[in-house]
């Protein structure tokens, strides 16, 4: 009998030992469980908007204009509703979930050097005609739907695509208005856009 | 005794119980060249302040070269429903083990995020951080990064 005690009690001290080193990463009573799933996202075709050199623009960037990434043209509102050819950009969601995505765009800096020194900021307002003096505003569109604008903020900004399937892809693209006062500099300036792609969750 | 040893058996079941369950859902093969985050949501029940909550992020390289990734706290624009966006104090909760590791061409690897929350800290009773992790040898005007959710309730 005390054999078997005591090989009861080694066994219990091997499943013990594990249970509690992982129990004591997190607090007592705190519960916490992922939930399965692989992200993951892709660009398909170009990662940069020559803003007014899409089309038949002359790659020069003014003020106070507003441009479009539309290959159907640089100066040329998308048709509602937005069909693939009005976008530039494409997302494919390789993900094995749903995904949200969001896009944040930062202020304009110098290309060479990336210093912000007030090239052209993002307004953060309320949207692609939001612009100002420095300042402009800039929103997307995406296809395959009615025609309407999600706010690229610098920070912070709400899902622009919502609920994109596993494996599936979407086009979109980029309104900008450029700011209202003269540039003060003529050196070539650059701005990134971040795309997060998150895991969906149904309301 | 047959009664300790049957205690003994059941406190071990009973423990067995109480570990962890991780679950796992394995990227498909096509993935193996593309960057790739897992988990995609991580759920924090019953949190409270001076309580500690963590979990490892897997970070997949699909590159064909060594490549450095930024993990970094984010308070989103929008939170779940039910859900408010995490305080601004709660990137200071936030620890990355690894805020820029490097991964070998196709090399998976975890990194450990934990969330701390002060004794003295009050947070809203629903509230959602994400962690973004980016390709950060992307230079295109258009990048992309990975978000695992993390939505915490408080008990």
């Amino acid at each position: 009998m005390k054999k078997t005690l005591i090989a009861l009690l080694l066994a219990l001290a091997l499943v013990v030992i594990p249970v509690s080193s992982a129990l004591a990463d997190s607090s007592v009573g705190v519960t916490v469980t992922a939930t399965p799933g692989v992200l993951s996202i892709s660009l398909i075709g170009p990662d940069t908007w020559p803003i007014n050199g899409v089309k038949a623009g002359d790659g020069v960037i003014r003020t106070d204009t507003l441009y479009y990434s539309n290959p159907l043209g640089d100066e040329t509102a998308p048709a509602d509703p937005v069909v693939d050819g009005a976008c530039l950009f494409k997302f494919s969601n390789d993900s094995n979930v749903s995904i949200d995505i969001t896009c944040d765009m930062g202020d304009f800096v110098l290309a060479a050097g990336g210093t912000d020194i007030g090239y052209m900021d993002n307004s953060d307002g309320t949207g692609y005609l939001d612009n100002g003096p420095t300042e402009f505003g800039a929103s997307g569109y995406a296809s395959e739907a009615a025609l309407s604008y999600v706010t690229f903020k610098t920070t912070g900004s709400s899902t622009f695509i919502t609920n994109l399937a596993a494996t599936g892809s979407k086009m979109w693209g980029v309104a900008l208005t450029t700011q209202e006062d003269a540039f003060t500099s003529i050196d070539a300036i650059k701005s990134t856009i971040t795309c997060t792609a998150s895991y969906y969750i149904a309301p | 005794m047959k009664k300790l040893i049957g205690l003994i058996i059941v406190t071990g079941l009973l423990l067995a119980g109480c570990a962890p369950k991780v679950e796992t859902l394995e990227p498909s093969p096509e993935l193996y060249d593309e960057v790739w985050i897992s988990p995609g949501k991580v759920n924090v029940g019953n949190f409270y302040p001076g309580a500690r909550a963590e979990y490892q992020l897997t970070i997949h390289n699909g590159n064909d070269q060594p490549t450095e990734f930024s993990v970094t706290f984010r308070v989103p624009g929008e939170a779940a429903e039910g859900f408010v966006t995490a305080p601004s104090e709660a990137q200071d909760w936030v620890i990355i083990a690894d805020p820029t590791p490097v991964l070998k061409a196709k090399e998976t690897k975890d990194v450990l995020i934990a969330v701390e929350m002060p004794k003295d800290a009050k947070a809203p009773e629903k509230w959602e951080f994400w962690i973004a992790v980016r390709d950060a040898t992307q230079t295109g005007m258009i990048q992309t990064e990975l978000a695992c959710r993390w939505l915490v309730t408080m008990r």
